[in-house]
């Protein structure tokens, strides 16, 4: 049973109306683990990368229905209490400088550092999932196994 | 539009009318989210992140997207 879980960007988009690549994914599966979650950890940097991987989606489809489920799923995890959206503390950057040699790029290297206060991770990430960085780093396999093993 | 009064208590809390509460469907216990608009304060029923994944997505990112907007905004963030 996972009390709570830091979600990396991928994780965060399907909030905004936005599906995701990943093998075995479903949203019905992803929202019974979602409610079954007490707390939810997202980074403010994801929030940003969502909007603007919303926006270049939206060059190709209708931009103003895109900005608008994107602000809807907004509202909702700003409102939602279970949700907890990090900004960027003075203990994340000693964790960010911490984590520099293991050379994730600018976006990993914030959320993995936001992760720590946390202890667990959700990524898709290869270079994560393979790291020792002394949390428990899973991807949506290891999550529906944990969330089937209860 | 409906208008109601509510009441700031000795602590702080805020007390919603009771037409209010039925009005938007808030029970005890439920979240709200307060907005400062133009006009005042906007009160709405707290949803939860799961009742957005009710909803069918509107589109679908490949991780090849995922890969090379990251790209972008990291050169952009860093060089600017």
């Amino acid at each position: 049973m996972i009390s709570e879980v830091h979600l990396d960007t991928t994780y965060v988009m399907p909030f905004f109306y936005l599906d995701i690549d990943v093998e075995g994914f479903s949203r019905e599966l992803y929202r019974e683990i979602i409610m079954s979650i007490k707390r939810i950890h997202i980074s403010k940097i994801s929030i940003i990368e969502a909007k603007a991987k919303s926006l270049k989606i939206g060059r190709e489809k209708k931009l103003s229905e895109i900005n608008d489920k994107f602000n809807d799923g907004l509202v909702v995890l700003k409102s939602d209490s279970n949700v907890n959206i990090h900004n960027y503390a003075v203990e994340d950057d000693k964790e960010f400088n911490e984590i520099s040699p293991l050379g994730l790029d600018f976006f990993d290297s914030i959320i993995l550092s936001q992760s720590y206060k946390t202890g667990s991770l959700l990524t898709e990430n290869m270079k994560l999932l393979r790291s020792d960085v002394g949390i428990d780093i899973i991807n949506w396999k290891k999550l529906v196994e944990i969330y089937n093993s209860v | 539009m409906s208008e109601y009064v509510g009441k700031v208590g000795k602590k702080g809390e805020l007390y919603v009318p009771e037409e209010l509460r039925a009005e938007i469907g808030l029970n005890p216990g439920d979240d709200f989210l307060v907005t400062i608009g133009m006009e005042g304060l906007i009160v709405k029923k707290g949803e939860k992140i799961s009742d957005l994944l009710t909803e069918e997505p509107i589109a679908k990112v490949t991780g090849k997207e995922m890969g090379e907007i990251r790209t972008e905004l990291e050169k952009e963030i860093i060089e600017r």
